[in-house]
C-alpha cells in the first residue's frame, strides 16, 4: 500500500485527509514486509515521518502494514476489511502528525491500536444500524473488551510464554530471530540460525502447532 | 510455496505462511481472494492470525525484559561507579587533612578478631 497526499486529501497541512477509495487505491503486492529493515534505519524513517515526511510514512507502512492487518485477522475481522481498516489506521495517523497531535511514532503498535479502534467504533456503529437477526456486524469484533478478556489475554501470553520455554534451544533462537522484529525472512533466519531453510519452516511450524493447541484448548 | 488457485481451501500452512508474511504477489493475492468468501478459511485465518499476534506478544515481551535487564545493569554499573568516585573523593580529603595515628595503626591491622576487639575497648 503506497500513499500519495491525494489519498490524504492533499490541501493545506490543517485540512483533514479523507479516506482513500478503496477501489482505486493501491494494493500492496505482497503480504510480506519486503525486507529487513535496520534499527537505526528504523529510527530515521520514524525521525523523518515525525516531520512529515510522506516518502518515509510509505516506508514505515510498506514495513509494518502487515502486522496491522493480521492484529485485525485475529480479532476476528474479514481479509478484505481488514486491509481497508488498516488503510483507514495509517491515514489517521499521518492526519494526527499533520496536525501536530504526534509527538512520538511506534510502530506497528501505535498503528495496530489505532486500526483495533476504528474496527471496534465500526462495529458498535453497525451494531446500532442493522436488525437484531442480521449478523454481518460480527465480523468485526468489538476490541475494547471487558475485565475478563483483557485477563484471558494475560493468561494467552503467560501460556504462550510456556509453550516457548519447553521448546528446544535451536526452535527457542529460530523464534528469537524470526518475531526479533527486525523483518527477517525466514531465508534470512535460515542464514543468521545456520539452518536449512526447510528446517526453519519446519521448526517454526512445530512451534505454531504447539501454541495452536495450547490456545484452542484454553477455548474449550 | 505452493499457488493457492481460486475455489480450493487453502491447507492451513499456506496460512501460516500468509499471516507469516511469507507469500508473495499471486500466492496471497489468490488466498486473500479465497477467504474473503469463505467462512471456513475466515475463521482458520482468524486462528492462525491469533498464534501469530500471540507470538509477536511472546517476543516483545522478552525483548522488553532484556532491556530492562541491561538498563538495570548499566544503572549498579553507574552507581557502583559513582560509589567509587565519592570513596576516592573521601580518601583524597581524609590525605588531604593528615594522617592520624589511629590511621597509621589501622593500615598495619588486619580483620579484627574477638581478642582484637577487646583489645581495642581496653582490656
Amino acid at each position: 500500500m503506497e500513499l500519495s497526499w491525494d489519498d490524504l486529501g492533499a490541501g493545506s497541512a490543517g485540512e483533514a485527509p479523507r479516506r482513500a477509495d478503496a477501489g482505486a487505491a493501491p494494493r500492496p503486492a505482497r503480504s510480506a514486509p519486503p525486507r529487513a529493515v535496520s534499527q537505526a534505519e528504523e529510527r530515521r524513517h520514524t525521525e523523518r515521518a515525525l516531520s512529515g515526511d510522506l516518502a518515509a510514512w510509505n516506508a514505515l507502512i510498506e514495513r509494518h502494514n502487515h502486522r496491522v492487518v493480521v492484529s485485525l485477522l485475529a480479532r476476528g475481522v474479514r481479509v478484505d476489511r481488514a486491509k481497508d481498516i488498516a488503510q483507514d489506521a495509517w491515514i489517521r495517523l499521518i492526519e494526527q502528525q499533520r496536525a501536530g497531535r504526534l509527538a512520538s511514532l511506534s510502530l506497528p503498535g501505535l498503528a495496530i491500536a489505532q486500526a483495533g479502534f476504528l474496527a471496534g467504533d465500526l462495529a458498535r456503529r453497525e451494531r446500532g444500524r442493522l436488525e437484531p437477526l442480521d449478523d454481518a456486524a460480527s465480523d468485526v469484533l468489538d476490541p475494547a473488551g471487558d475485565i475478563e478478556e483483557r485477563l484471558a489475554a494475560t493468561e494467552h501470553l503467560a501460556q504462550a510464554e510456556r509453550v516457548l520455554a519447553r521448546c528446544s534451544p535451536s526452535a527457542q533462537k529460530v523464534f528469537r530471530l524470526a518475531y526479533s522484529g527486525d523483518g527477517l525472512s525466514h531465508a534470512d533466519v535460515a542464514v543468521q540460525a545456520g539452518l536449512s531453510l526447510q528446517r526453519v519452516r519446519q521448526i517454526l511450524c512445530e512451534v505454531r502447532k504447539r501454541l495452536r493447541s495450547a490456545l484452542e484448548d484454553r477455548h474449550e | 510455496m505452493n499457488e493457492v488457485g481460486y475455489g480450493a481451501h487453502p491447507p492451513r500452512r499456506q496460512l501460516a505462511a500468509y499471516v507469516q508474511g511469507e507469500l508473495d504477489g499471486f500466492d496471497a493475492e489468490s488466498l486473500e481472494g479465497h477467504v474473503a468468501r469463505c467462512d471456513a478459511c475466515s475463521g482458520s485465518l482468524a486462528r492462525e492470525a491469533r498464534v501469530e499476534v500471540a507470538l509477536h506478544q511472546v517476543a516483545a515481551r522478552a525483548s522488553m525484559s532484556a532491556r530492562r535487564s541491561a538498563a538495570g545493569g548499566a544503572r549498579g554499573a553507574r552507581f557502583a561507579a559513582g560509589g567509587a568516585i565519592a570513596a576516592a573523593a573521601l580518601l583524597v580529603v581524609w590525605l588531604a587533612r593528615g594522617a592520624s595515628p589511629s590511621s597509621d595503626a589501622m593500615s598495619d591491622a588486619g580483620p579484627l578478631s574477638g581478642s582484637d576487639a577487646a583489645a581495642v575497648d581496653g582490656g
